[in-house]
């Protein structure tokens, strides 16, 4: 029917070991952590891919649009935010992205900025193709499962309050190289969906992550 | 959301500062939905049923004095089945955040579920008429549900599409139905049914209800004195907003029975539990249904 709704980012499919819900992590942001997608100043929003840095923060997992050599390994999808510090009111405000240009907690350890993280090794994750060209019928989306492809952060600046990194899967370079990162193992078997439109739901699984052992450290 | 319900996801609903919450109309659902215009709702006792074409020997011969009559022939035609299958969805809500929450509109799980499975179920149902040309999706006879040669059970084939698409008029109407007063039966003979229903995406909602159905006198330029005779009919119209792969096409159903079905092994069925590891409520809706046709007489379309 057209083209199917984009839903944003990253979205628990389910978990490849039989656990009901995803497993949360706390994980947290660097002072004056400024999110950008390819050039773009952005947020973080519920369903961005992260990486783990040796830091032990975690930053915005860039995909195929970095520069090449430089996008690192997802770790994990955010799926909320602690209470963030709020400068100008002087105090931690709960809310439901992390905001474009970064919070400055400096070495005020109690304005931390937290961010709740899934891993996404264990897991099967939806996310909406970035072109209706490479497949247009379920028969050739068929024809992808079981290959690797990398994600794109597509940056959706509609909203010029709040920029979003709004990660895709780059469909169009699917293929069997063994260092993407995710690998397509199946569709979304939501009926609405029209694989001749736009935003085509396909479900993956990690490839090559940054969690151990598969990377030895962090970024 | 991508997974669970945090007192981060629902920021601005932790105090009360708000005058209203913009969100989806979660309200009579149920009573909204579209698929009872269009299909016959039936129970399913059982995982599957079957429904089985049968033919009867057609016409009798006229016979010679003292000779022996002719036999006819009962033939079994195709065998559709329906196999119910499985619908479900839950959203996972941290105990933070329905303890925190002040405004019932925001999370709101049970309704937005049961707006969910309405919809869903509309969407299901429409897929027959999104497909109803597609020779991906055949029903019992090996074609598509719409087909310009449907095999008869007893030999021979007939069409159940309009051989020029037309776009929706009263002439239109007019050709359909004479169309449909010419079927044939199982056995090949001419049975003939009427149209009931128009089934239209949208765009068409004007027309059919103006031009062809809303007048006793035909709607056309010049032709004001000439009795309506779709007006007669009584024809229900239902434009159907998830028909969306088209603004052309249109169906009439018919009176043929066992047409459009909508099977329900088990009706809606909400559930809430807990997770007390995590301290998670969920909420969860389910369904088991099917949906098909077993007659394509039940219909004409228009691929236009």
């Amino acid at each position: 029917m057209a083209d199917n709704s984009h839903k944003y980012g990253f979205r628990f499919a389910r978990s490849l070991h039989g656990e009901p819900q995803p497993q949360i992590q706390r994980m947290r942001l660097a002072s004056a952590y400024s999110p950008s997608a390819n050039g773009t100043a952005v947020g973080l929003e519920v369903g961005d891919p992260v990486e783990l840095l040796s830091t032990g923060y975690v930053d915005l997992c860039p995909g195929v649009e970095a520069t090449p050599g430089t996008a690192g390994n997802p770790w994990g999808i955010v799926m909320g935010f602690g209470p963030l510090y709020n400068s100008q009111l002087g105090r931690m405000d709960p809310s439901a992205y992390y905001p474009t240009g970064g919070i400055t907690y400096s070495t005020n350890l109690e304005r931390m900025s937290y961010v709740w993280v899934c891993p996404v090794f264990g897991n099967l994750w939806s996310l909406d193709c970035d072109d209706n060209t490479t497949a247009t019928t379920e028969a050739a989306y068929l024809a992808l499962l079981g290959e690797n492809v990398e994600h794109i952060l597509a940056v959706d600046t509609t909203n010029a309050n709040r920029p979003k990194a709004d990660p895709f899967l780059h469909i169009t370079g699917h293929a069997t190289t063994n260092t993407f990162h995710w690998r397509i193992v199946d569709y979304s078997m939501s009926v609405g969906q029209d694989f001749s439109g736009k935003n085509v739901s396909l479900i993956v699984q990690a490839n090559v992550t940054s969690e151990a052992p598969f990377t030895a450290l962090g970024t | 959301m991508a997974g669970t319900v945090f007192t981060g996801t629902i920021a601005h609903g932790l105090k009360k500062t708000l005058d209203s919450v913009i969100t989806d109309d979660n309200d009579g659902v149920e009573a909204k939905c579209l698929m009872p215009k269009w299909c016959t709702e039936v129970d399913m006792p059982d995982n599957w049923m079957d429904d089985l074409e049968v033919a009867g020997g057609g016409l009798i011969g006229e016979k010679t004095e003292g000779a022996q009559m002719g036999t006819l022939t009962i033939k079994e035609g195709y065998l559709y089945r329906y196999i119910a299958r499985t619908f479900a969805g839950k959203y996972i809500v941290t105990e933070e955040a329905i303890e925190d929450e002040k405004y019932s509109e925001i999370i709101d799980a049970a309704m937005r579920l049961k707006r969910s499975f309405w919809k869903t179920v509309d969407v299901d149902s429409t897929l027959m008429l999104v497909r109803a040309t597609n020779t991906s999706y055949v029903y019992g006879d090996g074609q598509a549900l719409a087909a310009s040669a449907h095999p008869l059970a007893q030999g021979g084939t007939f069409s159940n599409t309009l051989a020029t698409p037309l776009s929706p008029s009263r002439s239109a109407a007019i050709i359909a139905e004479t169309n449909v007063m010419q079927y044939p039966s199982q056995d090949g003979i001419v049975e003939g049914y009427e149209i009931k229903c128009i089934v239209c995406p949208v765009p068409q909602w004007a027309v059919w209800n103006s031009m062809v159905t809303g007048n006793e006198k035909a709607a056309e330029p010049g032709q004001f004195n000439q009795p309506n005779v779709i007006y007669k009919k009584n024809w229900d119209v239902v434009p159907n907003k998830y028909w969306q792969n088209t603004t052309t096409n249109w169906i009439g159903i018919t009176d043929a029975e066992n047409g459009f079905k909508f099977m329900w092994r088990r009706k809606p069925r909400s559930r809430t539990w807990i997770d007390n590891d995590q301290e998670l409520m969920k909420y969860g809706i389910s369904g088991r249904w099917t949906r098909g046709n077993s007659n394509p007489r039940s219909l004409i379309f228009s691929n236009a």
